[in-house]
């Protein structure tokens, strides 16, 4: 079993990843700055506030040339020894520029230098030894978990396609879409139906009634509709790596307790993390302001830690009911035993009590331990695992996500379709018969006027009458999609005749990843030969594969995933590649045939 | 040229529009010497005939638009003069497709077409690109 707390044989190697090293150290300025300025330096707040600012500036420049210089050295890895070669290298520097720092803003005198120097040297090597590999193994770890995350999304948004689209509640989302535009469009006609009417007047004469026509015909809202719908298809999902990370966190937070729940049970952190942990957080304060008798006084709380670590241990692996509850609970017990050591002291032996402020004894130590505690957990290896295999159910908040972005694509779809619809159909309509009418009057034509009219009144009042279209069987849905493409390339297809005769609504989106495949290849690609093969997959399934001649390389990384991605991934439910030789490119897909 | 003296071709989806425009444009004494539905068909006239220019309509339904017509056009062609039609109050709209226009093409917003002396006007402009 890995572990990022493995036996001391093992020799693990870790990513070098200084991305959490940053926050880290400006964690640790906060930090400082506050023990320094609360207890240490209470006279000298400002000196001490330019000193951690400058200080924290330094660190954070020395971290991002080291990261620099690493990627240069083309080094990636290390074991433990390197990283611990790595925090020497950050520390030891570091602390000559704050012992600089401290003498030269007057807050240490030249006879202290030496004590101040070697008293923060022990606090050096903690975080040399300690928080500084760390923050890189934890960095790297995170790195991994976002990616293996991405993966899972993936493979669960491919699930949640094939289930949600044949759930009764997508269906009925499928009927509310269609039933929203119907309405919408119907009610933008109407409104220029009734609008048109003040022009059907016969008192007045043909060019004041073709221009209270003209003029609704102008300023009609269906072209501002037609436009709000394509600009929704076409809404687009960010690719940046950033972005990328934040959805995935998003999504992580949502599935937190479900993979904390079965990463802590199948490989909880041995009893010596809770120990050490606590430990090296307590550290820096035994150099500040424990004389040895009150360090040794304090030692025995580490056994009691040890002993609960190992219960905490215990109870996850026994698997019972309440074990996560009741580990909780335990840990933070642990955070709360200085709390509860210094009360005992002050009860029985006062000249020895170290105090500290109640805030941070009682509340904030507690908190913070319990939280490393669990981000230690989480960030296991074994999380990595139960999230590439699958091992994990997904939350009802992770779900209900992955249905949202599920039905979004679905939306962006219907979308594009009513947008060409209207804008194809309909206001080319209206154009056109506003040209006749003016024609009419140009003329003189009274008849030909009324029936411009007439026409215009015909579209509008049932402007949806055109959308349904009849269900093809795929062979003439694929030469519907293909004839108009002739003259302009060549086309060679191949259809498993077993194929050919199906007909249903999958059939129509098939045909509809061919048109997207074929329109990008030609309009980007610049391709003038292009092949299409459908063939037999496991049944209901088909494959798709398009391969063209393009000249113009597509970019690598796409910045942003358009529409044409979003109708691949809803037909396919996921299940489509695109790889290029030179420019040249093949695209292959696989879909179900069987009806939703 | 005189605007009577160009061959115009014209290629639109929907029936109605392209008799109303093919109509209207006759009207001012414009030379329509093909109209069709089809993308395939009007390729293989311009082979033939060689006309002054095509005004083509943006959306054909299925499969090529109006732009990949142009461009088609244009690698046969290269002086023919293109007006593309559309159904978009904004051109801005159209912007990443617009840069795929051929050098010299007009568009124009449909509703525009019922004043059809603007349409007469982009004809003729997109025309000068032949000469």
């Amino acid at each position: 079993m890995r572990s990022l707390f493995p036996s001391i044989k093992h020799k693990p190697v870790f990513y070098l990843d200084f991305s959490l090293a940053y926050i880290g150290i400006i964690f640790l300025g906060f930090s400082i700055a506050g023990t320094e300025i609360f207890q240490l330096y209470p006279e000298n707040k400002s000196e001490v506030i330019q000193i951690r600012l400058i200080h924290t500036f330094y660190l954070l420049a020395i971290v991002f040339l080291t990261q620099v210089g690493l990627k240069r050295l083309d080094k990636n890895t290390a074991g433990y020894a390197g990283l611990a070669v790595i925090g020497l290298w950050l520390a030891i520097p570091s602390l000559f520029v704050r012992v600089y720092l401290m003498q030269a803003y007057g807050l240490i005198s030249s006879a202290d230098v030496t004590s101040y120097f070697f008293e923060q040297f022990l606090i050096v090597l903690v975080q040399a030894f300690f928080w500084i590999p760390v923050v890189i193994i934890l960095g790297g770890q995170r790195s991994r978990i976002f990616e293996a995350f991405k993966a899972y999304e993936k493979r669960l948004v491919i699930t949640a396609r094939k289930s949600i689209r044949q759930s009764a509640e997508f269906i009925q989302v499928k009927k509310q879409v269609d039933k929203d535009y119907k309405e919408e469009l119907s009610m933008h006609s109407n409104l220029l139906l009734n609008s048109i009417t003040f022009g059907d007047n016969a008192q007045l004469n043909l060019k004041q009634r073709n221009e209270i026509i003209q003029r609704y015909l102008k300023t009609n809202t269906l072209r501002d509709l037609s436009r709000d719908l394509n600009q929704k298809s076409e809404t687009v999902t960010s690719n940046s790596k950033f972005d990328q990370d934040m959805h995935s966190l998003n999504l992580i937070s949502k599935q937190f307790n479900i993979l904390y729940n079965f990463v802590a049970r199948k490989e909880p952190l041995p009893a010596w993390v809770y120990t050490l942990l606590s430990f090296v957080l307590i550290f820096p304060n035994y150099i500040h302001f424990f004389t040895t008798k009150q360090i040794l006084l304090s030692l025995p709380v580490y056994l009691v830690i040890y002993i609960v670590g190992v219960q905490i241990n215990r109870t996850l692996r026994s698997g019972g009911k309440y074990a996560i509850l009741q580990t909780n609970s335990l840990t933070l017990l642990i955070g709360f035993l200085p709390f509860l050591e210094m009360q005992v002291f002050m009860a029985f032996i006062p000249n020895e009590a170290v105090q500290f402020p109640m805030a941070i004894i009682a509340f904030f130590y507690p908190l913070g331990f319990f939280v490393y505690i669990r981000f230690s957990q989480i960030i296991q290896p074994e999380a990595i695992d139960v999230i590439t295999n699958d091992d994990i159910y997904a939350s009802q908040a992770l779900s209900e996500a992955v249905s949202k972005i599920v039905k979004d694509e679905f939306k962006q779809s219907m979308s594009h379709q009513w947008a060409t619809y209207i804008h194809g159909k309909i206001l080319t309509r209206l154009a056109a018969t506003s040209l006749k009418l003016e024609q009419a009057v140009g003329n003189n034509d009274l008849e030909s006027f009324e029936a411009g009219l007439k026409n215009l009144k015909v579209i509008l009042d049932d402007p949806t009458n055109e959308f349904e279209q009849d269900q093809m069987n795929l062979k003439d849905e694929i030469a519907s999609r293909l004839d108009p493409w002739e003259g302009l390339i060549t086309l060679k297809l191949s259809v498993d005749p077993t194929l050919e005769g199906i007909t249903n609504d999958r059939v129509k989106d098939l045909g509809e990843v061919i048109e997207e495949v074929i329109s990008n290849s030609v309009r980007h690609g610049g391709s003038q030969n292009i092949s299409i093969s459908i063939t037999s997959s496991d049944h209901p399934d088909i494959q798709l594969l398009i391969q063209d001649d393009a000249i113009n390389p597509l970019p690598s990384v796409p910045a942003r995933i358009g529409l044409g991605t979003k109708i691949l991934n809803l037909v396919s439910d996921g299940r489509w590649s695109i790889s290029h030789v030179d420019a040249k490119t093949t695209v292959k897909l696989t879909m179900s045939l069987l009806d939703r | 040229m005189a605007v009577s003296k160009l061959k115009v071709m014209l290629i639109e989806d929907d029936e109605f529009t392209r008799a109303t425009v093919k109509s209207a444009l006759q009207g001012q004494g414009i030379n329509i010497v093909y109209d069709s539905a089809f993308v395939k068909d009007g390729i293989e006239f311009a082979k033939q005939n060689r006309p002054d220019v095509a005004v083509l309509d943006y959306n054909l339904g299925k499969g090529p638009n109006g732009i990949d017509l142009a461009n088609q056009l244009r690698r046969m062609q290269p002086e023919i003069g293109i007006v593309l039609l559309t159904a978009f109050l904004n051109p801005a709209e159209l912007d990443t497709k617009i840069s795929q226009l051929p050098a010299g093409s007009r568009y124009l917003v449909k509703h525009s077409v019922s004043n059809i002396k603007v349409l007469v006007k982009e004809i003729t402009e997109s025309a000068k690109y032949s000469i």
